[in-house]
This record gives C-alpha cells, structure tokens and sequence, in this order.
C-alpha cells in the first residue's frame, strides 16, 4: 500500500515534465548574456534597428593558458533591423551559436530619433518580456544609441555595467533621472506615458549621464539640463546629495554646499480656477568650501542659509517652469498628489488637466540648516 | 515449496536452534561422570578448541572424587584456570579431610571452601553448561553429582580501553567503548553510580548468542519506551548479530528512510549523558559502537563536546553544523539549478565567471557535478580501505589528479571542484557518520532533482524531505521534535545551546518520567554560595 503510493507519487512527479513541457534547462555556457539593448530608427520604413551587446566570455575569463586571450575586444556587438525588439532578438537565432539571454541585461538606451517617434515599442517589449532584469536602467540617448554603444571604456570589462553604475553616483549629484526599468513601468502606464527619463550623452572614450529627457504621451518631446533635472528632482524628492554652489555678494569665490539630509513636502495651498501649491523642501547641508578669508559665526550661518534657500528656491522653480512653459507636461507629480490626496478636489481639475497645468501656481519655500562646517573656522 | 518446507523443518528439529537453547536445558546431567562426558563430548564433537582435563580432587591415594574441567581454549584465563581451580582443587583440597563427604554436603564444601574463582553458578542442565562454556566459562563436573558448577574464567585476548577512532573531541575524557560487553558496561557504570541504573541482558542470534544490554535509568526514562525497546529485542530472530548496526536495521521504525533512527557512540560519556537525558542504550558485545534510542534529527546534530565548553562556543558551533548541513543536501544541486536555469538569479559579475570557466568544458553541468561527486566518493572508500600510510597518498595524488588535472583538462571547471569540495568538507562536519553519509545519498537526488527541474526541483526535494521527516519515528518519539511540538524550552538545547544553568528540564523528546535536571545551584554573588556536595 505505502510502496504504490510512493511509486504513485513519482509517476505523478514525472508527469508534471512531461504534461507541463517546461524544459528551461539552457547550460549558462550555452548562452550569450546581453548587457545592452540599444534601439536606433532604421533608415528605411517605420523598423527599428536594434543593437544588443554581450561579453565573450571566454575573452575575460583572464586566463592566459586558454589561449584566445589576448586581442580584440571583448564585447560583441550585434544588431539587426526589425519591427520589434523581440523580433530582432528572434533574428538572431539566425546569426547566433547561442541563446540571447536578458536577464542580466542592465541597460536599455533609446536613441533620440527613435524616442521622437515613440517609445511604445520598448514599453510593449518590457511588459510581456519575462526574462528582463527589472532592476536595469533605461534612458535616451542624445543622438544615436549605436554611438553610445560604440564607446570603448577602459574602466569596466562590461560595458552595460559601466553605464548602469554610473548611477550609483546618484547619492553625490541627482543630476540626472534615478529610475529602474521597474519604475519605468509602472510609472508610464499610471501616467500614459508621461515620464522622465535620464540622457546619456556620448562622448569619444566614455559618456556622460545627465539631464532628462522629456516623454510626453510616449514621444520624445525635449530635454532639461543638468540644473532643471536638479530642481526636478527636489520636487519629486529624488534628492539624495549633490553640492550647490553659488556666490555671496562681495566675495570672489563661490561657496559650496553638500546636501546632507533632505526631505520634501507638497501640499495643495488653493483651489481656485488654477490649484496653487507649496513645495517645501527641508534641507541640512555641510560647508565644502568657502572663500579663504571668510569667517564663519552665527552671522555668517544665517546669511549662508539664506542664500542657500534662495538658491534652491531658484533651481526648483527653474525646473517647473521649463516643465509648465515649455513642455506641458506633468511629470513632477501634481496630478498624481490631488488623485492621492484630494479626489475631490482632483474630480473638478480632471478633465483639463492638461491645460491646466501650464498655469498651476506653484510657490517653493526652502528651509535649509547648516550642520557641518568643515575642518577650521 | 517443496524444499525450503523440508529444510524448514529438518532445521527446527536441530540441536542448536534455539538462541537461548532452551530444548538442550531440559536435558538433565547425570550423576554418572562418563555418562555426562560423553554427553558433553556428543554436543562439541569435531571441536578441536575443547579442552577436557579429568583429574581426582586432593589425595589420588585416598580420595575417589574424580572431576572434570571444561573450557574452551582462548577464551578462559589459563592464570586463573591454573590457580585458582586447579590448584585449589588438587594441591589446596589436601589439607582438607574429604573422605566422608558426598553429595551435596560435597558440593557445598567446595564451592564453600575450596574453589577460589570469584564468580561460580550452579546447574543441572546441558544447555547452560555448554553454553557456558561457549561463552568462556569453566564447567566443573563432579562424580556422583547430578550438578555442576559453572565458574567465571572469561578472558580472551582483547582490545583495550583506548580512545575512539571516530569520535574525537578536543576536550572531554579519551576513554572509548571496546569489543567486550562487560568492559562497556563497566564503562557506563563507572559514570553512573546509582543503583537505578539498570542493565538487562538479551540474548540474540542463533548462532552468535551476542549479549545485547538494555541500559536505562529507572525513574528517568519512560518504561513504555524501556518495554518497547525490549519487546522489539525479544522479536529478533537472526542468525548472528555480528556488530550493533544488525540490531539498529533489525528494529529501527522504518526502514526506507536515509536517516538513522538511533544515535551510535563510541563514547562512554556520551552513552552517559543520554541516560541521564532519559535515552535506553543498547550495547551489544563483540562491538565498541553503541546504540542510543529514541533519537531526533536535532540530537544527532549534537556532539558531546558541545556541553563541555563554554555555551557561545557550542552556540556557534552548532550553527555552523546546520549550515554545513545544509551545504551538503543542496550546494551541488543549488549551483546547477542556478547555472542551467536560472542564471538571472546569479550576480552578473558571478554569471560571467562561472560562465567563463565552464567555456570549453564538454560536459553539462549536471554531468560535471556528477563526475566530480562520484570521483570523490571512490577517492573516500579507497581511502577507507586502503591500508593507514597508503590511505594517505590516496588522499593526495586524488585531490592532485582530480582537482588540478581535471580542469587542466578541461573536463570539469575549476567552481565545480571548489563546489564539490565544500559539499564533501561539510557533509563530514556533522557529527554523527550515518548522518554524513545519509546527506551524501539525499545530494545526488537534489542533483538529480535539480538539473531536471531547476529549483522547482530542489524545493520539491526539500518538500518531500520535510515531509518524510515530518511523518519518521523513532520508538514512537517524532523525529523532529522539539521543533515539531512547538515549544520554547526545547529551544534551549537545539540549534544553540543555552548556557548550562538554564537547561533545567531533561529535553522533551525522551518523555522522561522524571523531568527536572537541576535545582538553582548558581552562586548568586562572590562567597554567597551554598556548599557543594559534590562528593
């Protein structure tokens, strides 16, 4: 009785593979690991050009006895022109000895062309695509997307991890969009496709990130710089470090100022025909650098502080306009704050909101606190 | 049928049948010395180790009382044999007037007076007497007697007291079990000197007639366990039992499982200990390994060491055990899940250089590990057999071949023999052997497991391993418990070990009868504690 049970008990097991054919077995040897998707406009018709990335991985293994070794580089760089993503990655089951393979993919770049005509091709991907790392980063490429792949770095043997560490750094500047294909996703769907994503700039031997670009109703509408990427981010509250320059009257050399601490607030002040809000960012900085003569004592602290949130109020309110004015397009969150917080409210601005927007009356009242001062007086 | 019917029952009809040999205790001596010799000489013909010696007691001249010695030889100590009977018997008995003596009055006189053996018994039957003998005894028949005495001249060349092979400790006594069952009881009631220690003799096997012990203490251990233990003991009919691990198969509750359902030691200690956690230990001669019952998963984890030193070295020793433990079930089976299936789950820089050292290994990772796992488990039984200074060089020229000139080769990758090697190292850090061994078994179904479903797989083993573990017994005790009757004070004694004073209750899985293992005797400030009585 036991016996048939247990011999009843694995037949079933068995038949769980053979009923259900889920046979994923791929040895990672048999597989390429794309690092980079790059997606460019193709030169003919509406396809797209899509370029994926991947190590050989018997280049930089480093074992010098293997022979191979020495001598080319050690990304390979395939791309091919399709009308989809997916569609090019299936392509190249023609050209491949083995598996692409994505989920150790960490970086997507758009090309700007291809991000003018539309991004919906690379949110359709993403969302059915199981294999993704959702932890990667994806971003537009001012210009070309091949070029940026193009870039040899000497600083990493991957070049995907070469640019999605770039954003580690994001606790020393938040000058650009700190945003997960993850976040990506969920916001680009609540938002229809409103959303802000970094810009990679290439440059001859590495790139640069920095600024944003601006995706309205999934298109590619326009980029901030690195300073309204900046006030961007103080009202999303993406803020994490970063130094603020700026001079005192009188003195020849600027002061710099590190972000400590920080913390944003939003708050809807007034409902009239426009909703008026109060962004109130709370900030604790340390003094890097001050001019060589400058003494600080209470004073001098007070009038640092003040200048501090004059500042900031400035960058912030730099980043709103060129949002409102400029682009229309609501991608800081007022929206999305009034659905959370006042659906009633939010019930009455619905409709318009697109138009109301531009002229959404928005007033930023800084509070920073200086902790530190660094080494001497 | 038909011959095994007739073997049967030509077999039953033999003389040595019986373990206890009870037909052959009906059989009556008679008074007649011949008569009894020829008996005797009738049940060990053909046994050339018989040693008869016939003699006249005191003065040949004067006395008629004609006896006989029997022994086997090898078995008796010939000093003793010598001194002690002999000499009592033919030069002592001289000074002693025993021309009127006869019959029981004689008997007595001698047993009395003349022989200077510490231990005789008396029989009047076959059966005992011959089995005696077969045991190292000296039997003594007497003319004119319808008894005869049976004295205690065991001593064979043995073994002694040395210090285990396969449990050392770093701290802790170095005397070890030996092949000969009165040394090992000795051994235990040395440790435990308290008349409730009780010790009850099986026993087993047709042939072999193995002295089997059934140690435990009275008022701590539970008697339906005591009973079970024995009753299971009494069912056992086998031929010889040669070694305890008969014994363990013979009555253990379930005899698919990988798991042991007893705990071996070769250390008296640790026997000690269990007694007094309420444990029933089984010693069987002729075998320094023995058993203790009932047992749990979480005890053979536990080693005697862990409750000498100081309570976060035993602690943290016993984490490192778990996790051994569960390095060598699933670190194989883990590495081929990850690299055949879900190589997503690896760290990139991880995926990369595994990836890179399997580049140009022919083999699948499945296959790989398998090699690798088997390689070693030949290089582990070669070294077992092979003889000590040459197990050595085993050692070393198999790790050389197969670690270094494997993947020279490129046949397996340089991840899977520092895999393979961590699983080996910590499937041997677990202290009990059968454990290590019943691991080794359950990683090669999680390979298995693995490289045809990945980690749905390995989860699915430890699924079933969870529920077989759930539903194993060990004499009626859950072999998971105390974790399976949830409850905080088993704690204290289970992946950490508590300090000392704080373990008060005996643990819960022997259903001891007597619970409390300690009062409070901790000196609560300097010069503020009662006196010891530590006799």
């Amino acid at each position: 009785m036991k016996l048939r049970k247990i011999i009843l008990a694995g037949l079933l097991s068995i038949a769980i593979f053979a009923v259900s054919g889920c046979w994923d077995m791929v040895d990672i040897d048999r597989r390429f690991f794309v690092g980079n998707i790059g997606i460019d406009k193709a030169a003919v018709d509406d396809k797209l050009k899509v370029e994926f990335t991947m190590p050989i991985v018997r280049k930089i293994s480093g074992e010098g006895g293997q022979g191979g070794g020495g001598g080319g580089s050690t990304i390979a760089s395939v791309s091919t022109v399709a009308d989809s993503i997916h569609a090019a990655a299936r392509q190249m089951s023609h050209r491949l000895s083995r598996r692409l393979f994505f989920e150790h993919t960490r970086v997507i770049l758009i090309g700007e062309e291809a991000a003018r005509d539309g991004i919906e091709g690379v949110v359709n991907f993403l969302s059915r695509n199981t294999e993704i790392n959702r932890r990667g980063r994806i971003m537009v490429v001012k210009g070309k997307a091949e070029d940026a792949l193009k870039v040899k770095n000497e600083y990493e043997t991957l070049h995907a991890m070469y640019i999605a560490n770039i954003f580690e750094n994001w606790m020393f500047c938040s000058k650009f969009i700190e945003i997960t294909i993850d976040d990506f996703m969920k916001s680009v769907y609540s938002t229809k496709g409103n959303v802000l994503l970094s810009r990679l700039t290439p440059g001859k031997m590495d790139v640069s990130i920095g600024g944003a670009a601006v995706i309205k109703n999934y298109k590619l509408v326009g980029w901030l710089d690195e300073n309204e990427t900046l006030g961007v981010n103080f009202v999303l509250g993406k803020v994490r470090g970063g130094d603020l320059t700026f001079k005192q009257p009188g003195e020849d050399y600027p002061v710099v100022m590190s972000i400590i601490q920080i913390s944003t607030k939003m708050e809807l002040v007034e409902a009239g025909t426009y909703p008026k809000f109060k962004i109130s960012p709370r900030i604790v900085a340390d003094i890097v650098e001050t001019p060589v003569d400058a003494k600080i004592d209470g004073d001098k602290l007070k009038s640092l502080e003040k200048d501090l949130e004059e500042k900031v109020n400035q960058i912030i309110l730099k980043g709103v306009k060129k949002l409102q004015k400029e682009f229309q397009v609501d991608v800081l969150g007022f929206g999305e704050y009034l659905y959370k917080y006042r659906p009633d409210i939010w019930e009455y601005y619905r409709e318009d909101w697109e138009n109301i927007f531009p002229d959404v009356e928005v007033v930023v009242d800084t509070k920073a606190t200086i902790r530190g001062i660094g080494a001497s007086l | 049928m038909g011959i095994f019917d007739t073997l049967g029952k030509r077999k039953k009809t033999e003389i040595f049948f019986e373990r206890d040999m009870t037909p052959d205790k009906n059989r009556k001596l008679y008074k007649d010395i011949d008569e009894n010799l020829k008996v005797f000489k009738e049940y060990l013909a053909d046994c050339d180790d018989l040693i008869i010696r016939e003699f006249v007691m005191g003065n040949p001249d004067k006395t008629k009382h004609r006896m006989a010695m029997i022994n086997i030889d090898g078995l008796v100590d010939k000093r003793l044999v010598h001194e002690e009977i002999m000499k009592s018997l033919m030069l002592h008995a001289r000074q002693t007037p025993l021309e009127h003596s006869v019959g029981d009055k004689f008997l007595q006189l001698i047993k009395v007076g003349l022989l200077t053996v510490a231990e005789l018994k008396e029989t009047d039957n076959f059966g005992e007497l011959v089995l005696a003998v077969l045991c190292g005894d000296t039997a003594l028949i007497i003319d004119k007697l319808d008894r005869a005495l049976i004295l205690n001249t065991k001593g064979w060349e043995k073994r002694g007291v040395e210090e285990p092979q396969t449990e050392s400790v770093i701290r802790g006594p170095r005397d070890g079990f030996t092949e000969t069952y009165r040394v090992n009881v000795a051994l235990v009631r040395r440790r435990i000197k308290d008349p409730n220690l009780k010790v009850k003799t099986v026993r087993i096997g047709r042939h072999t007639r193995t002295d089997v012990g059934v140690l435990y203490i009275k008022g701590i251990a539970n008697p339906s366990i005591v009973e079970e233990v024995l009753k299971r003991l009494n069912k056992v009919d086998i031929d010889g039992v040669l070694e305890s691990g008969y014994i363990e198969q013979m009555i253990e509750d379930n005899w698919v499982s990988f798991f042991p359902q007893f705990r071996r030691t070769e250390r008296p200690d640790v026997a000690a200990a269990a007694l007094l956690e309420g444990n029933v230990l089984i010693i069987c001669d002729t075998t320094p390994f023995v058993l203790i019952a009932p047992t749990t998963l979480f005890s053979l984890f536990h080693s005697s060491e862990d409750y000498y030193e100081r309570w976060y070295i035993a602690s943290l020793i016993r984490l490192l055990r778990f996790a051994a433990a569960a390095l060598a079930i699933a670190a194989p089976s883990f590495y081929v899940a990850m690299v055949a299936y879900h190589p997503g789950m690896l760290p990139t820089d991880l995926a990369l250089s595994i990836g890179a050292t399997r580049e140009g290994v022919p083999f699948s990772t499945t296959v790989e590990a398998l090699i690798m796992m088997l390689s070693l488990e030949v290089l582990r039984e070669a070294g077992i057999r092979l003889p000590g200074p040459i197990g050595q060089t085993i050692g070393i020229v198999g790790g050389l071949v197969v670690g270094e000139a494997a993947v020279r080769a490129g046949i397996v990758s340089p991840i899977m023999v520092i895999l393979i090697a961590i699983n080996a190292i910590s499937s041997f850090a677990v202290p009990n052997f059968s454990v290590a061994i019943g691991f080794r078994l359950l990683t090669f179904i999680f390979l298995i497991l693995a490289s045809v479903a990945g980690l749905y797989g390995v989860m699915l083993g430890f699924l079933g391993l969870t529920v077989h573990l759930v539903t194993l017994k060990s004499f009626g005790v859950p072999y998971l418990s105390p974790v399976i009757s949830f409850k905080f004070t088993g704690l204290r004694d289970l992946v950490v070990r508590a300090p000392l004073p704080s373990l008060k209750e005996r643990p819960e899985y022997t259903v001891p009868v007597d619970k409390t293992r300690m009062r409070d005797s901790r000196v609560k400030e300097r010069g503020g504690g009662e006196e010891n009585d530590n006799g």
